[in-house]
């Protein structure tokens, strides 16, 4: 069975672009490509080209010479090469490899996946790789990244696969399956950028008996991937945000830090409450009050507007953009452990002011696919963005470029500016 | 030192031995003893560095610099000395390895360029080797190598896998390893055979080494042939009808060159080849008349003599001519495919002058030829005969005499003054010769400059040659042409290959006469003593004829295998599948049957089809039953009964179908052997996988009965007891049983011990009880 993880659809969403493999029909090249995919596919390993090189020189050599010693190493040869495919293909036939994708995945960051191996026949498998295909970006900043292993053509069977790890989404490797074993193997997921990512698939591969051949077997099993921004550190945000918007007095007693009032002292009341000094000022027991304090609510205005008539070019003001995008998830994220109600609103889309993880998760999945985009008149005024007038119980901060935060009403109680941290 | 029990270890030892295998491949040809010493002794340094840890200590630098030294090293020799090229490069590669082993750090890179080496060698060694030694190497080095191989991957992989290096190998992968090895040996020996020999041969060079022996050149000094009478290395091989030797075979008299003149030391050869133009009695396989190079009652006799089919196969000698007997009525040549650029196609010949067989080959490869010999024809008829005047200038040249023949001419006018018959007086000179002469091989000291007369008159002792050079001398003397013949007398019957081996120590040389009317004959003045076979230890013979025998198939089906055979290997297997057999044919006598016959050819070829039908039927139930028996360790004696009775029965049904022979016992036996085989042992599973996996397909089919009996399933969610239980709640009658089931399963699944193979039986028993019961209350139920 094949788990596959579609990213969660926000209702509130104002703009939605659904991804270009659920909708549109493949295309003709696709469907063409797809239909003369080889079952299986074959790569020299770097020993495997000088052992071909080897059984053609010896080939050339024994048709030349007539030796017929030659002709038995060639022989030797040609069945090394044969018993490689018969043993990779028992190796890798039959066996039932299904995944389950990691819940939550941020960029850079490793995420724990899970392959489910299972072999089902009577003999053991041996050195089993199991992979994730290279998935492609189709919604997010850099649309049409592949992460992964580039895909060879089957047909570039001269050109080596590259082994080291790194190169794939998700990749392990088992020394072998038992029969009628069943392994849960858990794999780190690794992604180099935020976006929607879409994967036709998994994939076995072993490279058994002889190291000459990386055979692979590509199962079909598409899924998507929302891939997270990686959070940085924002705990100067944090710190500002706490500093000057932290907490509002209600204007009444309760437990805050506060000086309220006095008032008397009531039967029953504990005793270690009573204000010995007014009190024996007054000559009666009196109890000291704090004033409720309470948390703010914090609606953040993630400007993802850019104007081409600023200075900062274009390719500068996109990698800000997401140096500031990964802040903001760091931002969004210390708030959340401190319990904070937010609302994130973008150009394009909007969350409802809530609390806690699940929140997190659906602010994420906005800023996932988020984009730079450039300022024009179709565009929404920021100051529409904004819900309404403001309120003392909600801080409104702004995070953006300057000249676009220079658009904003004065209706927001802190500016977070976009700078070039390198700049003097 | 090397524990053996990690992959690690393993490899290193197997790759070793690779390396050890490959220098034995060509270590006695042409190395040198020095330079094969020093191979072993940094072989011995390699090991003992490695796996004492201290390979590290000599920097890659260091190696490097050697390896750049013997590069130059190799470039001088190939220039300044007259070694070949080969054993330079073998030399150079020997060099490489141990440089490779010396500096080799454990590396996959490092490990893949010794194997690469090692191959290399073995590539060069087909070159030097073609002696059946390079056959068991190559044997061993498949095996090794592919073990070598895989473990090589298998460490690699464990190193990416990141277990630890000390990781020990599991005993199913030592299993499908073995089982690896073998399949590679055994398919590339298949592919060997069927890989089509289309060569063009541009590059074709001498494929063996041809065995030097003298008195088969233009000039033979005299006394040089013939005078080794122990070497037994075979020079000609011969196979008779039937595999019976006739008894006249140990005086057959092997003609290989005749010579005309004598200069008192050496005879030689004076006239240019002449190729007799020769009718073709068939095409296919090109078959020569002979008859015609003989004088008319020679050929009277032929016509009507029975003549047997000799298949020879001849050693590649230094000479052009092959071997023939008198008289024969036809040669020919086994093969039919000549291609223009086939390199190892050859041509036979007839001289007309000298009557020899010439072979022409542009290789020297062994040659195989059929003669078709008749008996000797009685000669006594001759005795009568009146015979015409001499043709002198026709036979001048075997008229020839050297200076200082006066004695020889007496001695030979005196013996023969009372006969005019040509014949009766070489009958008279050849009983003279070997009655008052000795046969020794140690010849006394020539006194003179003319060794026949030191021979005749003082010594009277010699070899064949002085005995068949004296009466060629002496008949010539009186006007009768006569030549020296070279050849090999005999051989030896060897019962294990059962054929004919005739070795270097048959040398022999004799005289042909010319009798007008009869042509040339040949008479042998050697004394007895001289023609005898070389004497034979009965056990080393055996060895010997052993080894001979091992050593003719490897020639034939290895070294010189080629198109030919390939085409003749089909023929027969399209001749033993054809629908016609053997025992229709034979009764066929009328025109009618043969067309039926024919007809018969061309259709569908049922009796071939059931055949390879039933054998495959044979190779399936034999693999069925090895697969049943393979989970079963304690069926031992199964398993052997099983080994024996599939194959058995295939060989039998072939040796029915088509005859006893060791083909058909063979091609029945050996489809079921390999099914039983690999279904026995070569997949099988570790035993701790195989029985545990047994249990698991028993409550599997345990599962699928009772849903089908009743329709109770188990949940996923469901434990294997929870799952017992509701059975047993359903069908009260059954739960003891039931719960006895639950346990021993229950156990024998999940404990950290393999399940025994008694609890196995048991479980099967119960569950058999237990079914059979719940059956019984369902019944009920309805």
């Amino acid at each position: 069975m094949v788990t596959s993880h579609t990213p969660a659809v926000d209702t509130q969403r104002v703009i939605t672009e659904p991804p270009a493999s659920q909708t549109t029909p493949p295309s003709l090249r696709a469907r063409f490509r797809k239909w003369t995919k080889p079952p299986r596919r074959i790569t020299f390993t770097r020993a495997g080209k000088f052992f071909m090189l080897l059984t053609l020189a010896v080939g050339a050599g024994a048709l030349n010479t007539g030796n017929n010693l030659l002709f038995l190493l060639l022989g030797m040869m040609l069945s090394a090469i044969i018993a490689s495919g018969i043993l990779s293909e028992a190796a890798l036939r039959k066996l039932v490899l299904t995944r389950r994708s990691p819940a939550r995945i941020f960029a850079k960051n490793p995420a724990r996946g899970t392959f489910t191996l299972y072999n089902p026949r009577s003999y053991p498998s041996i050195n089993i790789e199991t992979s994730e295909q290279s998935a492609i970006q189709v919604e997010g900043p850099e649309k049409g990244l592949r992460a992964g292993e580039k895909d060879l053509p089957f047909y570039k069977f001269w050109q080596p696969d590259r082994f080291h790890d790194g190169a794939y989404v998700a990749i392990k490797r088992i020394p072998n399956v038992e029969s009628k074993q069943e392994l849960i193997i858990p794999t780190p997921y690794h992604f180099p950028s935020r976006g929607l990512y879409h994967s036709p698939g998994i994939r076995l591969a072993t490279r058994f008996p002889f190291g000459i051949f990386h055979k692979i077997r590509d199962i079909d099993a598409p899924c998507d991937f929302l891939v997270f921004p990686q959070p940085t550190d924002a705990s100067d945000w944090s710190a500002d945000i706490t500093a000057n918007l932290g907490d509002i007095s209600r204007n009444k007693a309760g437990h805050g830090e506060e000086y309220f009032g006095l008032r008397d002292w009531r039967d029953g009341e504990d005793r270690r409450n009573i204000h010995w000094k007014s009190s024996a000022k007054r000559n009666e027991f009196v109890v000291r009050e704090f004033e409720e304090q309470e948390q703010r609510a914090i609606e953040i205005l993630f400007m993802n507007t850019y104007s081409a008539d600023s200075k900062i070019p274009q390719e500068l003001a996109k990698k800000l953009f997401e140096l500031h995008l990964q802040k903001l998830v760091g931002l969004l994220e210390s708030l959340t452990q401190q319990h904070y109600a937010i609302a994130l609103r973008t150009m394009n889309t909007a969350t409802p002011m809530r609390q806690g993880h699940a929140h997190l998760e659906q602010m994420l999945t906005h800023l996932a696919t988020i984009s730079l985009e450039e300022a024009t008149s179709a565009m929404l005024p920021a100051s529409k963005v904004l819900t309404g007038p403001q309120q003392p119980r909600i801080a409104r901060i702004a995070i953006g470029f300057e000249h676009t935060l220079q658009t904003l009403p004065e209706q927001t109680d802190l500016h977070l500016t976009i700078a070039n941290p390198g700049a003097p | 030192m090397f524990t053996l029990k990690s992959i690690a270890d393993r490899h290193d030892l197997i790759m070793y031995a690779c390396c050890l295998i490959a220098f034995i491949g060509v270590a006695t040809q042409g190395v040198g003893l020095i330079f094969g010493v020093l191979f072993l002794m940094a072989f011995i340094a390699s090991i003992v560095l490695f796996s004492t840890k201290r390979h590290t200590l000599i920097p890659i630098q260091f190696w490097n610099v050697v390896i750049l030294l013997t590069v130059a090293g190799t470039a001088g020799m190939m220039f300044f000395s007259e070694e070949s090229v080969i054993i330079s490069g073998i030399r150079f590669i020997l060099m490489l390895i141990a440089i490779k082993l010396l500096s080799r750090r454990g590396a996959e890179r490092d490990d893949w360029q010794i194997y690469a080496l090692t191959f290399l060698l073995m590539a060069a060694g087909t070159a030097v080797n073609e002696d059946i030694l390079y056959g068991v190497v190559f044997a061993l080095y498949v095996l090794f190598g592919t073990f070598g191989l895989a473990l090589l991957h298998m460490r690699t992989e464990q190193d990416r896998t990141g277990l630890p290096p000390t990781s020990a190998m599991s005993k199913t992968y030592s299993r499908i390893l073995i089982a690896l090895g073998l399949t590679v040996f055994l398919s590339s020996v298949g592919i060997f055979f069927t890989f089509p020999r289309v060569g063009l041969g541009f590059f074709a060079t001498k494929t063996r080494a041809s065995m030097a022996m003298t008195g088969f050149s233009e000039q033979v000094e005299l006394g040089s042939h013939g005078v080794i009478r122990n070497n037994p290395e075979v020079v000609m091989r011969v196979e008779f009808p039937d595999n019976k030797m006739p008894a006249e075979a140990v005086s057959y008299h092997w003609r290989m060159m005749s010579f005309d003149s004598y200069d008192g030391t050496q005879w030689a050869r004076t006239r240019p080849f002449q190729r007799a133009r020769l009718d073709t009695i068939t095409r296919q396989p090109p078959l020569f008349d002979t008859r015609q190079l003989y004088a008319q009652p020679v050929r009277d006799y032929l016509e009507d003599a029975k003549t047997i089919r000799l298949k020879i196969y001849m050693e590649p000698l230094n000479a052009k001519q092959v071997p023939q007997l008198w008289p024969i009525k036809s040669f020919g040549l086994p093969q039919s495919i000549q291609l223009p650029f086939n390199p190892n196609s050859s041509w036979l010949h007839f001289d007309t002058m000298y009557h020899d067989l010439y072979i022409n080959q542009r290789n020297e490869l062994g040659v195989a030829y059929n003669l078709d010999v008749a008996s000797k024809p009685s000669l006594s008829p001759l005795e009568q005969a009146t015979y015409e005047p001499m043709e002198p200038e026709r036979h001048q040249l075997f008229l020839q005499l050297p200076e200082d023949m006066e004695r020889v001419t007496e001695l030979a006018s005196n013996l023969t003054q009372n006969e005019t018959n040509p014949y009766k007086k070489a009958q008279i000179i050849e009983r003279h010769l070997q009655t008052s002469y000795a046969y020794t091989t140690n010849l006394p000291p020539v006194e003179g400059n003319n060794p026949v007369n030191s021979f005749l008159f003082n010594t009277k002792q010699g070899h064949c040659e002085f005995f068949a050079t004296a009466m060629t001398l002496m008949m010539r003397s009186q006007n009768i042409p006569a030549r020296l013949v070279n050849g090999f007398l005999g051989g030896v019957w060897n019962g294990s290959g059962n054929y004919m081996s005739v070795r270097q120590g048959d040398a022999h040389s004799w005289v042909e006469v010319y009798l007008p009317e009869y042509g040339w004959v040949p008479f042998d003045p050697t004394p007895s003593s001289g023609t005898t076979p070389m004497a034979n230890n009965s056990i080393t013979q055996q060895m010997r004829d052993l080894y001979d025998t091992a050593r003719m198939r490897w020639m034939q089906w290895v070294i010189e295998y080629n198109l030919d055979s390939q085409v003749n290997a089909l023929r027969r297997f399209s001749a033993m599948l054809s629908s016609s057999s053997s025992s229709s044919s034979k009764t066929t006598q009328n025109k009618d049957d043969a067309k039926q016959d024919e007809q018969e050819k061309t259709q569908f070829p049922i009796r071939a089809f059931i055949i390879f039908t039933v054998l495959a039927l044979l190779t399936l139930f034999g693999g069925l039953h090895g697969r049943r028996l393979r989970p079963d360790t304690s069926a031992k004696l199964k398993k052997v009964i099983a080994i024996l009775l599939w194959p058995g029965l295939g060989a039998l049904w072939i040796s029915i179908m088509q005859g006893t022979s060791v083909a058909s016992i063979l091609i029945g036996a050996t489809p079921p052997l390999l099914a039983v085989l690999v279904t026995t042992f070569a997949i099988t599973p570790a035993h701790e996988t195989s029985s545990r996996a047994h249990i698991q397909r028993i409550f599997t089919s345990f599962e699928d009965a009772i849903r089908k009996i009743s329709g109770i399933q188990r949940d996923p969610s469901e434990g294997a007891s929870q799952f017992f239980t509701k059975v047993a709640n359903t069908y009260p009658s059954a739960k003891t049983t039931l719960e006895e089931i639950s346990s021993i399963y229950i156990n024998s699944r999940f404990s950290p011990e393999q399940p025994k193979q008694h609890d196995i039986k048991h479980l099967r028993t119960l569950i058999k009880d237990a079914l059979t019961t719940i059956r019984q209350a369902q019944q009920t139920k309805r």
